[in-house]
């Protein structure tokens, strides 16, 4: 039988990926003075997981560097080489190697071979210098007189083992295999060539030790063979009295065998072999990994011990049941409507069955969107190797703190923010976070603090980072501004002036750092939030520090809105945005020189824009006293928009109107209407932010004048 | 009937091509992710053969054939340790633990299949 080993690739990949990750988390975490046993345990396993699956799957490169990384957490876990700060560099490198190697693997980029050289040189100078202990001599061959056994003693209390041990080396050569161990439980493992027989070593044990607590058994050998071994001896040897060994295989033979034992660990057959258990059986010549394709895929299966309730699923499959929920909604919409102009009572059923269908395909779009919802701290895991390696280039001591990681973000979003957060978090090492002398001149703790927070706040979700860093220089971000010419005043408010650094080109940085303050600068985290329908905010206070927030909707593709109509045309405002609507009264109109006509709403004067003039909308209304105004906020800043009517409030499946059409400025995307026609979605934030610049360049032009 | 056969292992990618590889020979599989996971369900069932990782979180192999050989119903069941180790100290600790026989990883599937035909036809 021949089997095709590429068709478990992808879970070794999947399975691989996790070790790698839990690995550099744990490095992360340990304490070089005193590190965690568990913890070790744990990386050596992930590591020497990765071996065994790379080998077994053909992927030599990462078996033969993690082999050695192995090794050497095998040392440093035994206590026999002790854990550098070096090291777990070396480590953290490895595992950037090996996942890059494993990217390439995946089809990814082919990996420069000197870069693993050079890792695995590093690594091996590393576990050179001090030897661990030599492993134990195998037992010599014994002469014919003597009975090779294996003993097995369990750690009891009040017994002194290494006296016991001692005394048992006087009955022949002694090999101690294992030293036992109360905490973690292990037992003394022996192994005696000696005087004594079996009987005669359990009556001898049994002196000092409860039966209960020993196992003693012949070591008759084993058959070995390539890869394979049976322990001659053991309990279930098939056809006990068999022996037969091949390299990497044997058997052991049964305690009650009656034939003289067998001690030569060597090759050979002793006793006729019932035809099953022929040599050439098994090491008849194996089949490689073949390149037969199997038609049978075989999915990971929930194994019977119940340890495995998840599965794997493809995310094109999720966006295509997502996608079809959108349908559903616009069908049931679709039948809302025609089911209103019904009349109740003669059609109570269908309009409850209209209802209820509502109700369903609500319910059942929140458990599909629930299906796309990853954990954030999916991005903010990176983050404790970022801030390390940053902390060290840059000469600053940062602790960073994580919050909420367990708050769960549409996935698309999650790997759309890992650039824009990382360039916040390099921000923040780079230009907030000061110097240890400069913390301590200013009486602040030389550490600083670096929190990334994730929490829900009504309809969106917040992620934060926050630092106890210098603070932004309003002086300077004012003095950089004039300098490239743009209008600003003295009177700005400190969120007018902090949104001035996602202008285009602006960097107040003394000097441009290797680490962050090249290329891509903060009106690309920006844009790129913004692309997710979300916003950027600031608050930053002189040497407390700084903390932007990002604010994203939870999910893109249903909203609520509002839908208005403009004309003959109908509109979608998103209800997040909406503050409330009103009919103003005449008295409440003014009209201001140069920034056309205000609202008074309560005391605060709004500017009004008129949707039906800004999208040209022909018969739209253009007094305000006939028209509705909806009050949004966007940025901080309050707009009175002008419509003709609200017709009411309901989801909206949002398509993208830049793949289906291209972009409009005032306009995020396009809905299917209940009644079949397309409706445009406004884009509040630009609308507002349009309007603001039309009143700083009035001011401007005002302050020239 | 089908011999039923447990497979110990904690990755998920060597209990795929065990399990693959042994229905395919027409056994009958049930898979464990950990020792502990293991003595469950060798509790829960009879199984004909068990083949086992030593390198396991929380409980590992050696544990688990020590556990296993103080049951009634599996002092003569074959054990099998499916390891990457391959020193004779490894050896003497399986013997010791009450292991049948070890296979070295990694190992070909068909190499698999002619270790298990052998313990238990």
């Amino acid at each position: 039988m021949s089997i095709d080993m590429s068709q478990f690739h992808q879970v070794f990949f999947d399975e691989t990926d996790e070790h790698l990750a839990s690995m550099e988390s744990l490095l992360l975490e340990l304490d070089l003075n005193a590190p965690d046993p568990e913890a070790l345990n744990a990386i050596f396993r992930a590591a020497h997981s990765i071996k065994g699956g790379s080998a077994t799957f053909g992927f030599g490169d990462l078996a033969a560097l993690t082999h050695v990384l192995e090794n050497l957490l095998d040392r440093i876990r035994k206590g026999t080489l002790a854990l550098t700060a070096p090291m777990v560099d070396a480590f953290l490198r490895a595992k950037d190697v090996l996942a890059a190697l494993l990217a390439a693997h995946r089809g990814g980029a082919p990996m420069a071979p000197e870069e693993v050289d050079a890792v695995k040189r590093q690594l091996d100078g590393l576990g050179q210098g001090d030897e661990g202990p030599a492993a134990p001599e195998p037992a010599l061959p014994a002469e014919p007189t003597t009975h090779a056994l294996v003993i097995e003693l369990d750690p009891v209390e009040g017994v002194d083992f290494p006296a016991l041990v001692e005394e048992l080396g006087h009955h022949g050569a002694l090999t101690v295999i294992q030293e036992g161990c109360a905490e973690p439980a292990q037992p003394w493992v022996l192994q005696l060539v000696g005087d004594l027989d079996l009987t005669e070593m359990c009556e001898t044990l049994a002196f000092a030790l409860d039966p209960a607590t020993f196992r003693v058994s012949r070591d008759q050998g084993t058959e070995e063979s390539d890869g394979f071994g049976l322990f001659l001896g053991a309990p279930a040897a098939p056809n006990a009295d068999v022996m037969l060994e091949e390299e990497g295989f044997g058997l052991f033979l049964p305690l009650e065998a009656s034939q003289e034992p067998i001690e030569d660990a060597g090759f050979g057959l002793f006793h006729p072999l019932p035809p099953n258990l022929a040599l050439d059986a098994v090491a008849s010549p194996s089949t490689a990994p073949a390149v037969v394709q199997h038609a049978e895929r075989t999915v990971q299966q929930a194994s019977a011990t119940g340890a495995e309730n998840s599965i794997r699923v493809n995310i094109e499959k999720v966006d295509l049941l997502l996608n079809l929920v959108g349908e559903l909604v616009i069908t049931q919409s679709m039948l809302m409507q025609s089911g209103s102009v019904l009349d109740p009572v003669a059609h109570e059923r269908l309009i409850n069955g209209i209802g209820q269908l509502e109700r369903n395909s609500r319910e059942l779009q929140e458990a599909v969107m629930s299906i796309r919802m990853t954990p954030v701290a999916f991005v903010f895991n990176r983050f404790p190797r970022v801030v390390r390696d940053m902390a060290q280039k840059l000469d600053k001591q940062v602790e960073l703190k994580m919050v909420g990681e367990n708050t769960e973000l549409d996935k698309s979003f999650i790997e759309k923010l890992a650039d824009p957060l990382t360039h916040l978090v390099r921000n923040s090492l780079d230009h907030g976070i000061e110097s240890p002398e400069a913390r301590a001149s200013k009486g602040k703790s030389p550490q600083g603090q670096l929190t990334l927070r994730a929490f829900h706040q009504g309809g969106s979700i917040v992620i934060e980072v926050t630092d106890d860093g210098a603070g932004l220089s309003r002086e300077r971000i004012l003095a950089k501004a004039r300098e490239r010419g743009m209008p600003v005043s003295d009177g700005m408010s400190d969120t007018e002036v902090w949104n001035l650094i996602f202008e285009p080109g602006f960097s107040t940085a003394a000097q441009v750092t290797d680490v962050s303050g090249r290329g891509v600068g903060m009106d690309v985290v920006k844009r790129n939030i913004q692309g997710l329908g979300g916003r950027v905010e600031i608050e930053s206070l002189r040497d407390y520090g700084t903390t932007i927030g990002i604010h994203l909707p939870l999910t893109l593709a249903i909203m609520d809105g509002m839908s208005v109509r403009i004309g003959q045309e109908t509109y979608i405002l998103p209800l997040s945005f909406i503050l409330e609507s009103l009919q103003p009264q005449p008295q409440d109109v003014r009209t201001v020189a140069g920034r056309g006509r205000v609202v008074n709403v309560r005391g605060e004067y709004l500017p009004i824009v008129a949707l039906g003039a800004l999208f040209h909308v022909p018969d739209a209304r253009g007094e305000p006293t006939e028209a509705i105004l909806i009050i949004v906020e966007s940025d901080d800043t309050r707009l009175a928009l002008m419509v003709d009517d609200l017709i009411g409030q309901q989801q909206f499946v949002v398509k993208n109107l830049e793949t289906n059409y291209h972009k409009v400025e005032g306009l995020s995307g396009a809905t299917i209407m209940g009644d079949g026609h397309v409706a445009l979605i406004l884009d509040v934030t630009t609308i507002v932010r349009r309007n603001q610049k039309q009143a700083q360049n009035h001011a401007a032009m005002l302050t020239t004048e | 009937m089908a011999k039923k056969i447990l497979a110990v292992d904690d990755s998920a990618s060597i209990r795929q091509m065990v399990s693959f590889t042994l229905k395919s020979a027409g056994y009958e599989l049930v898979e464990a992710v950990d020792g502990q996971a293991g003595l469950a369900a060798a509790q829960a069932a009879r199984f004909d053969l068990v083949l086992t990782d030593q390198n396991m979180p929380g409980m590992d192999g050696l544990t688990l054939i020590r556990a296993l050989r103080k049951l009634p119903t599996y002092g003569s069941t074959p054990i099998l340790m499916l390891t990457t180790e391959s020193s004779e100290q490894m050896k003497t600790m399986g013997r010791a633990a009450g292991a049948t026989g070890w296979l070295v990883k990694p190992f070909d599937p068909q190499k698999l299949l002619d270790v298990v035909k052998r313990l238990v036809g």
